[in-house]
């Protein structure tokens, strides 16, 4: 009776994907997906008994399987852990260092960062969100147009005249 | 009506056209082609012109253009079949069949080179597509996967290998004669492994990245590109606490406002989160006026004024609507002005509200004053004006000009006839306690207590706080300092009732003069709750210097007395002590050692001391067991 029924994740290339209960609630949309469909513990519902063994399939429409891989390899490093509540203390969250384990998980290409980035907001995974974001933003912070342009292969479409108007529109700026 | 009928006749004419291609008349196809294309063009325009909703092209004009482009194509006629395939990727950039027919038509014309570029680029487009828009994108997986093989197919015959690892994307040339070609080609392949957020993540993605970066970052970042300027000039909230230049110009905070006026083009409010304002002097006025007439909302300002005064603060913003607005909005303000009751332009009548630009509305008010002349006291028969929000008040009043009358006028003008029942933080610097132990003892909620060189001593203090029945007290913090007077008086504590103390979290006594007997009962009151305990200056608190040292009335400082009584502490601060030794050090090394010392300790100052590098020694060798994670030794 006691035997935790499966998860099997079901990503948009139909890849199938069998996970453990807390790892599947790290997303806090499959959360409250199962929270409708499997009965709170220690509060039976009969409708259910029947196909106990049967796993839960939850289709992930808007991820693909190789995506959803790495989004179950960090839910399975913090099936454990849990973050302490959102919202509260701005600041200090913004300035707050990026974790160094998720600062090398998501050393990855742009391309997968940003579909991690995606993924994660979808499945509404807030602390992964918040560590892709940072990575995202680490990547332009302190640097020059011409810098940033190299670092995402940017072409410049301002003309040198436009952009020196530009700056000068800035002026007002304290330049720190 | 001639609408279906004509969408009908486009359709057909699709059929017919793909029914002559695969007879192989292609020049009957063309023709057929031409005109269903021109009918369409027809309802394309006509849709223009009546309806006011954006025309859409016939569903099938696409496919009419790519069967059009492979008539021209067999017909050899390959700039034709180049214009309609062009025009499909314009058209419908995230399609494959655009780039899939301009590929074909350069790979009749031999250049491969140019074909593959053109399918890199379409599978590039697609990609970031995808991640834009998801499943509200579809695209073909056949079309897309043609894409890649015709791609690979390229590659091969150009003699050219990617690598399908991202990471290591590498291209292996094998003839020497193209690599002139294949470096130009590497270099564009290489691009794949970049992509530009900002193109391909929506935009509250873009907001949650940008939220991170400073407003220098964000500026540089608007230099970009046309579309980085463009997203991030669209997000109000990124640049909402402005941070500007010290010493402002007119000409740059004209700028401002109109850099401002854009970004906030797009919102029904112009607001401003925080900011704060200090310009440079001959340009005060004029930009003073011109910030509170913008129409701008402002929660939280700044002032520093040096010319404008509050008489003719207030003049600008009774005369002004936006003005009014402005603080009518305000939640904070700090403020510095020169306060007067001259008006210099003589048309004032003095039973106005010196203070009547302040809205009442404020949850924190810090008030700076550089007295000018005031000569009048507030009169009793004022309007009472009710702060019925303010939790934060603080007031300095700057030595530097105005007599003591002056000062204390400019105070009545403050505290008489202006209520705050809802204050939790009174931060109060010179000013007098004739003026604000009304308010104190009518507090309900107040939690932090900030007084130095306000004339009041410990003793008469306290004995005002016994009076207030609320236990919310956290912070109290007094500096007792008058200058060259020492008022020498011992605390009778005896007789007080402390209970306001019992919660308080940070104690800083400084200049006063607090027997150890008095710090001992006052330690006792706040039933182990301190957090943080700062004694500087106190020439009465003597502590024990050696071990022959006895003192008379009210005894030494003993910390294994008053240590284990402090268990939460976090910081010590004893700054200028009297008698305060190395063996005094060591006493203290034992103290915070032991068991029963406080076990969180983060921060001992012990500067301004009479201790050598024995005592710190003394320190460290205890230090062992103990947890003071830092100390800031002096």
């Amino acid at each position: 009776m006691a035997v935790e029924r499966k998860i099997v994740i079901i990503t948009s290339d139909g890849e199938r994907f069998e996970v453990e209960r807390k790892v599947a609630e790290k997303s806090i949309l499959i959360k409250n997906m199962l929270k409708n469909l499997l009965p709170v513990e220690g509060e039976e519902d009969d409708d259910y008994d029947e196909d106990d063994d049967e796993p839960i399939e939850v289709p992930t429409q808007n991820v693909r399987s190789a995506v959803m891989k790495n989004i179950l390899h960090w839910c399975e490093h913090y099936k454990d852990h849990t973050f302490p509540d959102d919202e509260q203390d701005d600041d200090s969250k913004k300035s707050a260092p990026i974790d160094a384990w998720d600062k090398n998980f998501l050393n990855v290409d742009q391309e997968m960062l940003y579909e991690i980035i995606l993924a994660s907001n979808y499945l509404n995974i807030k602390p992964l969100l918040n560590s892709g974001c940072k990575v995202v933003a680490e990547m332009i912070r302190g640097k020059s147009p011409e810098e940033i342009r190299k670092t995402f292969n940017i072409v410049n479409d301002f003309t040198p005249e436009e952009e020196v108007a530009i700056r000068r529109e800035n002026e007002w700026a304290e330049d720190r | 009506m001639s609408q279906e009928v004509s969408s009908d006749v486009v359709i057909r004419a699709l059929e017919l056209g793909q029914q002559e291609f695969k007879r192989g008349s292609y020049g009957k196809a063309l023709k057929i082609l031409a005109r269903g294309i021109a009918m369409a063009d027809d309802q394309y325009k006509e849709q223009k012109d009546t309806s006011s909703s954006k025309p859409k092209y016939h569903p099938k004009y696409i496919m009419l253009l790519d069967s059009r482009s492979a008539c021209y194509e067999k017909l050899n006629k390959l700039n034709y079949a180049q214009l309609d395939a062009d025009r499909m990727i314009s058209l419908e950039p995230y399609s494959c069949r655009g780039y899939l027919r301009c590929s074909k038509i350069l790979c009749g014309s031999n250049s491969e080179l140019e074909a593959l570029k053109i399918l890199q680029t379409g599978i590039e487009k697609i990609k970031s597509g995808k991640l834009k828009y998801k499943d509200r994108l579809v695209v073909s997986k056949v079309m897309f996967t043609k894409m890649m093989s015709e791609k690979k197919r390229l590659c091969d015959k150009l003699q050219v290998t990617v690598s399908q690892d991202k990471r290591k994307r590498s291209l292996k040339v094998s003839s020497e004669t193209s690599s002139v070609i294949i470096k130009k080609l590497k270099d564009e392949l290489d691009e794949n492994s970049f992509v530009d957020p900002v193109s391909s993540l929506p935009f509250e993605l873009i907001c949650e990245i940008f939220k991170y970066l400073d407003q220098k970052t964000i500026l540089e970042a608007m230099l970009v590109s046309k579309s980085w300027n463009k997203t991030l000039i669209s997000i109000p909230q990124l640049l909402d606490s402005p941070i500007l230049k010290r010493k402002i110009r007119l000409d740059d905070f004209v700028k401002f406002l109109s850099f401002y006026n854009r970004i906030n083009s797009g919102r029904k409010l112009k607001q401003i989160g925080a900011i704060s304002l200090n310009t440079e002097r001959q340009d005060e006025i004029r930009i003073f006026t011109k910030f509170m007439m913008s129409g701008f909302l402002v929660s939280q300002l700044k002032l520093e004024l040096s010319v404008v005064n509050n008489i003719e603060f207030g003049t600008v913003v009774n005369n002004n609507t936006n003005a009014r607005r402005l603080m009518s909005n305000l939640s904070e303000l700090e403020l510095h002005i020169r306060f007067t009751d001259r008006d210099s332009r003589k048309n004032s009548n003095s039973t106005t509200d010196l203070l009547s630009f302040l809205p009442t509305s404020l949850t924190k008010l810090s008030l700076s004053l550089y007295s000018g002349e005031v000569i009048q006291e507030a009169s009793e028969t004022r309007e009472y004006r009710q702060f019925a929000n303010m939790k934060s008040l603080s007031v300095f009043n700057h030595s530097d000009g105005g007599s003591a009358t002056s000062i204390s006028n400019v105070n009545s003008w403050v505290f008489k006839n202006h209520g705050f029942p809802a204050i939790e933080e009174l931060q109060l610097i010179r000013v007098d306690a004739s003026q604000w132990t009304d308010l104190v003892a009518k507090s309900r909620f107040l939690k932090h207590l900030h007084l130095s060189k306000s004339n009041i001593s410990l003793t008469e203090l306290l004995i005002l706080l016994s009076s207030l029945t609320n236990q919310q007290l956290q912070t109290l913090f007094l500096d007792e300092y008058s200058g060259s007077i020492i008022r020498i008086q011992h605390l009778r504590v005896n007789q007080l009732s402390l209970d306001i103390l019992g919660n308080l979290r940070s104690l800083s006594i400084i200049h006063s003069s607090i027997s150890t007997e008095g710090l001992n009962k006052i330690i006792d009151a706040t039933n182990g709750n301190l957090e943080s305990l700062t004694l500087a200056n106190n020439s009465m608190l003597v502590f024990k210097g050696s071990g022959f040292d006895i003192y008379q009335s009210g005894g030494l400082v003993v910390f294994a007395d008053f240590l284990p009584k402090l268990p939460k502490l976090q910081r010590l601060s004893l700054v200028n002590c009297v008698n305060f030794t190395d063996f005094t050090m060591k006493m203290l090394s034992y103290a915070l050692a032991s068991m029963s010392g406080p076990k969180n300790l983060k921060v001992l100052d012990v500067s301004g001391n009479a201790i050598s590098g024995v005592g710190v020694l003394e320190l460290f060798q205890a230090r062992d067991c103990s947890n003071v994670a830092q100390e800031r030794l002096l």
